[in-house]
């Protein structure tokens, strides 16, 4: 357990008090806003009235004890004045939430390293480069890697009519030998299950499936999908992440056309844009947009700085034709219904942001984790600690794993497995696990993390 | 859905003779092309390009090539022994003895998801696996077939 100290207690910083909260540490928050503080009382975290930056709130919250120093409140300058606050008290490690870019390069005056430091994230960052890893594969919603590189978790997207529709688990269990992958978790109609074997995959599913990478050509094979990357992107929102977006991908893709409808704005994409085509068209105007090929996108990003451009924009392009959207939604009671809407993929700066953060904070038995942002899916590396009763081995079946979780993956001596219920699995072992958090934890508590 | 009805019967063999799996993969195209009416080189290609991906093997003397290929009109499965054994890079290392075979069209759904699972079902049951090996003809690896197959 740790003492986490978190300044600010809007989305990012509740967030993060919740599920760092979830996890058995011990967290204080720091809050100016009345209201916001009510909010955190349904989650049973301690929470004091002030600013980050004065050094009487800061020993009022503990800052003595600290362990860990989490600054993300709406303003740049209060979380770094807390964080240089928190060093002078000879905080461990400390992390801020900095929007502007000026901290952001290793040349600037002022940067993480001359601050003293952590971590500094930045939202715009966060989200651009959250938007153009998924990019990549045209037919996934998720990717994510483990092991070095070697295992793979993808989330795909059931369709009428496909592969996997209608098929029962035990039966891809039976073809383990020809195709070690496994199905670790379904997202339906919002709800989040960790599937048995009498469990039979539906369209519209979202499915997460745990494989060695060497295998990904074989099993596109067996399940028909081809993970290309895509040839025609369209970027809708030409503001700082759709212009970070497209400056990657513009280096990646054949064709990107930026949507932007302010025509100042424009000429500045133009001039930073080397190969993208920059429209000056509203992200709406669809007869417009399929002139330029929208029916005919394999992807569609839409990140203007509105959620309802966003959302519409989207609906709109899957509607003409286009394959796959991922879009920017800031407000988070909207996330929950996009999917079922035909939205392949929502994502909010503020819960990448705290994704970063989490990764970042995650004890060192825990190489690396992550959660799927609109699912309750979580994934966890841990290593199987040198006790006794792991030093002789044991049985993944005799674990007593809670029923919400399943070991994903196993890696000894540089050689990936996808486990079953019989593998054994030894001290130095490292495990993917996937489940729900409240799963979770008890994982944990067994390895006695 | 059952196995049965998806054997191609000229498909079914009781004994190849071949020196190396990639020969067991172009003998058996020949014989699924003359069922299928496919070109054998497009049915070898296929083949080819999946095993390429990773082994068919399945360990315990079991192989399961099989393939997608655009203008088939449904699945068809074929099966093979070779008596004395070869080489497949299979998993345990044993060589292989009985060989099924599977296509199926480009745009097939689950249903040869099923079909490799099931075939993959049967294989794993020894008593399977002996009775096709001590089948005496091409009618009896059927009448073995039939007596194994369940509805899936």
């Amino acid at each position: 357990m740790k003492r986490i100290l978190i300044v600010g207690a809007g989305e990012v910083g509740y967030h993060l008090a919740e599920r760092l909260s979830a996890e058995g540490h011990q967290v204080v928050i720091i809050e100016t806003n009345t209201q916001k503080i009510k909010r955190l009382e349904k989650l049973n975290i301690l929470a004091v009235k002030g600013s980050g930056a004065s050094a009487k709130t800061l020993e009022e919250a503990g800052i003595r004890e600290a362990d860990l120093f989490i600054a993300v409140t709406n303003s740049d300058e209060i979380n770094l004045i807390s964080c240089l606050l928190a060093r002078e008290y000879g905080v461990p490690r400390k992390i801020a939430r900095v929007k502007s870019e000026e901290y952001l390069s290793p040349e600037s005056p002022l940067n993480e390293e001359k601050l003293g430091l952590d971590l500094i994230v930045n939202p715009v960052r966060a989200l651009a480069e959250e938007i153009v890893r998924l990019s990549r594969f045209s037919q996934l919603s998720d990717w994510e890697e483990f092991g070095g590189g070697q295992i793979l978790l993808i989330g795909y997207q059931v369709r009428p009519k496909t592969a996997l529709a209608g098929v029962k688990i035990s039966d891809l269990m039976e073809l383990r030998k020809l195709y070690a992958f496994l199905i670790v978790a379904i997202v339906r109609k919002g709800k989040t299950i960790i599937p048995r074997g009498d469990t039979i995959l539906r369209p519209q599913d979202r499915v997460f499936l745990i494989l060695k990478k060497k295998d990904l050509k074989a099993i596109e094979h067996l399940l028909g999908i081809k993970l290309a990357p895509p040839k025609k992107v369209f970027v809708i929102g030409g503001g700082k992440v759709g212009k970070l977006v497209a400056e990657q991908l513009e280096k990646e893709v054949e064709e990107v056309v930026v949507v932007e409808t302010d025509l100042e704005r424009c000429e500045l994409l133009s001039e930073s844009l080397s190969r993208a085509l920059v429209l000056n068209v509203d992200g709406l105007e669809a007869q417009e947009l399929i002139k330029e090929g929208l029916d005919r996108a394999d992807l569609v990003i839409s990140v203007t700085n509105s959620d309802t451009v966003n959302i519409l924009s989207a609906l709109l392009a899957k509607h003409y034709g286009a394959q796959r959207v991922i879009i920017r939604v800031d407000h988070p009671d909207f996330i929950p219904l996009l999917n079922p809407l035909g939205i392949d993929k929502t994502l909010s700066s503020r819960l990448v942001t705290s994704d970063q953060i989490l990764r970042f904070v995650k004890s060192s038995r825990i190489f690396s984790v992550t959660s799927f942002l609109e699912t309750m899916v979580e994934v966890e590396e841990i290593e199987v600690p040198p006790k006794r009763t792991f030093e002789e081995g044991v049985k993944i079946r005799e674990l007593d794993l809670p029923e919400d979780t399943i070991v994903g993956a196993l890696y000894r001596n540089g050689e990936v497995l996808i486990p079953s219920g019989e593998t054994v699995i030894k001290s130095g072992d490292l495990l993917v696990i996937i489940g729900l958090r409240k799963g979770l934890s008890k994982v944990e508590k067994i390895f006695e993390l | 859905m059952r196995i049965r009805p998806l054997i191609a019967e000229k498909c079914v063999l009781e004994e190849i003779k071949v020196s190396d799996k990639w020969q067991v993969l172009k003998d058996l195209s020949l014989f699924l092309a003359e069922e299928t009416g496919l070109k054998p080189e497009k049915i070898e290609a296929a083949l080819v390009e999946r095993e390429k991906m990773g082994s068919t093997a399945m360990g315990e003397g079991v192989a399961l090539p099989h393939a997608r290929l655009p203008l088939l009109s449904r699945i068809y499965i074929g099966a093979a022994r070779i008596l004395k054994g070869i080489d497949f890079e299979a998993p345990d290392g044993q060589p292989v003895k009985i060989i099924f075979t599977v296509l199926a069209p480009e745009r097939e759904t689950s249903a040869y998801l099923r079909c490799l699972s099931n075939l993959a079902r049967m294989l794993r049951e020894k008593a399977f696996r002996e009775a096709i090996l001590s089948a005496r003809d091409k009618k009896e690896i059927l009448e073995v077939i039939v007596h194994f197959d369940r509805e899936f």
